[in-house]
Formats: structure tokens, sequence, C-alpha cells
């Protein structure tokens, strides 16, 4: 198996947007970058920056913070990813025909390892972080986190509640798994692909279904599901009020990794949310 | 911030499947029942135990130098 920098095809299938729905973690340890990509796409309209053309690939610049309210530092990097032909190893997109969130992430990987190249070492990436400080570094925004322990399902719930607005979250939202079941208070087992232990995962908002309780709405940046727990988990339309794109529904379908999780779950499985401020 | 945990990260058993075999796998066109079988096959490990650091679970190991090399 031999990785190279290659261009694979069109790094956009649908014109230049880049919705919350495409990013996909590939195998590096980086589902903190890709859940807080996704999280930052669901608030705003991402667009691109095309940025130059090296006479092969055209360039794309990105903006990230080293923390909050630092400058923004302009990162370039070409369409080349790192590839075995068409076998991705980091992020691809949920759309087989484009693949913009392996760009960014390489661009990220480039800002994480303070190298001005087009060909960052993308193992970079294979490291641990945290969802909340990969949103400072994308927005450069002020960070805020809750840690679920010692609040109860119903006062985690209202603080989620309280950030956002028609169902939707009003800023990057975020959250995190315990490190392992023996690190949660409660009685926890991690033992399907829609509740992993130390993974990070995208909030979009909550849902409360006409035949009762309060879910959480979560976006696994696997981008795909195998696998839910036996109880606990709504089905169903999702209405929200309008997302970056102008949609207002969502099909929850753990198919697409995205899934509504009671709260007492939410409340017991994760060890901590967080978001970045409006300053 | 300083007592935010930034010891957070897996890796995805889906990408890990598709680096195994070193292609695409169209998941969705699998029932839900037939992504565990692929996942537990590609990834040499029980589905139950795969999301668990307790297990010896690539979604926790090392990082894949190539095809069938998990650990």
């Amino acid at each position: 198996m031999t990785f190279a920098w290659q261009k694979p095809g069109g790094v956009f299938s649908n014109g230049l947007t880049m919705p919350f729905s495409r990013p996909v973690q590939g195998v590096l340890k980086d589902c903190h970058f890709i859940a807080a990509l996704s999280s930052y796409a669901w608030m705003s309209k991402l667009r691109p920056n095309l940025s130059g053309n090296d006479g092969e690939c055209d360039l794309y610049s990105f903006s990230l913070f080293s923390e909050s309210r630092s400058p923004a530092q302009t990162v370039e990097v070409s369409e080349r990813i790192w590839l075995n032909n068409s076998q991705y190893y980091g992020a691809r997109s949920s759309d087989p025909q484009e693949y913009w969130p392996a760009v960014y992430e390489k661009a990220y990987a480039a800002f994480r390892s303070d190298q001005i190249t087009d060909t960052p070492s993308m193992k970079v990436l294979d490291a641990t972080g945290n969802p909340v400080m990969s949103l400072v570094h994308l927005t450069g925004k002020t960070p805020v986190f809750v840690t679920n322990a010692g609040l109860t399902a119903e006062m985690v719930f209202t603080r989620i509640k309280q950030k956002t607005q028609g169902n939707k979250t009003t800023v990057p939202m975020v959250a995190w798994t315990y490190e392992s079941e023996n690190a949660a208070p409660a009685q926890v087992i991690y033992d399907n692909d829609a509740l992993v232990a130390n993974h990070s995962y995208s909030i979009l908002g909550i849902f409360n279904p006409p035949a009762g309780g309060h879910y959480v709405v979560l976006r696994n940046s696997f981008g795909i599901g195998a696998g839910e727990p036996d109880e606990g988990v709504a089905h169903g339309e999702w209405s929200h009020a309008a997302d970056s794109s102008g949609s207002t529904r969502l099909n929850l379908d753990i198919a697409d990794g995205i899934f509504a999780l009671d709260m007492n779950l939410f409340h017991d499985y994760f060890e901590a949310f967080g978001y970045v401020g409006l300053h | 911030m300083d007592d935010m945990r930034c010891t957070i990260g897996v890796r995805n058993p889906f990408a890990l499947a598709e680096l195994k075999e070193n292609r695409r796998i169209e998941w969705k066109e699998l029932e839900a029942g037939e992504r565990r079988e692929r996942l537990e096959l590609d990834c040499e490990c029980s589905y139950d135990k795969l999301f668990s650091p307790q297990s010896d679970s690539p979604v926790f190991g090392l990082i894949p130098d190539g095809a069938g090399r998990w650990k």
C-alpha cells in the first residue's frame, strides 16, 4: 500500500459549499477536529477561499486560530491530499464525488505542526485533543464547557436548550464521552458505534418528540452507523430552525450517524459538552 | 480551560475497514447487521468490543501502517 499526495477529482461536487453532513473522519484520531468542523458548518455557511493555482492544482486558504481572540493565521494548501490511488487515509466526504474535508484537514495538519508546507505529516493529527479546542482553532471564539457530572440530566438538557432556538443550536457545540466505562460515574457500556468511549460528537440541537421525552440531537464524526442502544434513541423527522443551507427538517437516521439520544443517556455516557461563544 | 480534558480521540472503524480492504465500501447499501459483520471481519474484533478501550480494539490502538496491520 503506497500513499502519496494526489488529486483524486473535484474538491466540491455541488458548488462551493461545505455542508455540515459531509465531513467524515478517517483512520486518524482527530474526531475532535471532524466533530468541530461539522458543528461549525452547521452554524455557518462556510465557503472556501480559492486563493490561487500552482500550475497544476488550485490552492485554498483557511483561517485558523491558535487560541481564542488571537489573530487568524492563514494557511494555504493545494487540493492534493494523502491517498493510495482512490483510497483515503484521513478525512473524506460523505459525498464520494467531492473531498473538501480532506483539504481542510490538511490545512489543519499544517497549522498544528507549525509547518508552512503543502505536504504536512498527517500523523500530527493522529493525536488526541478536545473538540472545544478544535472549535477555538476553527473560529477564534471564546470557549465554554460544561461537565455533566454533578448536574442532573434535566440541568444538562436545560443548559443545552438555552443555546438553542427552534430546536437548533445557536452556537457551534460539541460533546465528548468518558475515557472508559470505569471513568464514568454511572454504570455505562460502550458497546455500539453510536456510543463510543473517548469520542467526540457534534451537537445539532434538541428534540422533544410527540411521544414524549427530551433528546439531544448528535452527529457522529464516523458519518455512518451500524448499531445503537436498545433504548433511548428517537427516530423520525426532526424539525428545526433553518440551518446554513436553509433546510428545516432532518431525518434522524443512525445510518447517517445522526441520532437523537435521550437526555438521561446523554448525561450518563457523555463527560461534557462545550461550545464557542460569540466574542 | 485548564481542566478541559485533551486526551479525546478514537479512530473511525468504518475507515479502518476501508483501509483494510483498500477500497471504498458503500456502507449504506448494506443492512445494519451486514455493516456490523463487516466491521468485525475487517477490524478483527467482535462488534460489541470495538468501542471500549478496555478491549483490544483497533479503534483505540496504534495507527495502521498498511492493510491488515492494526497493532
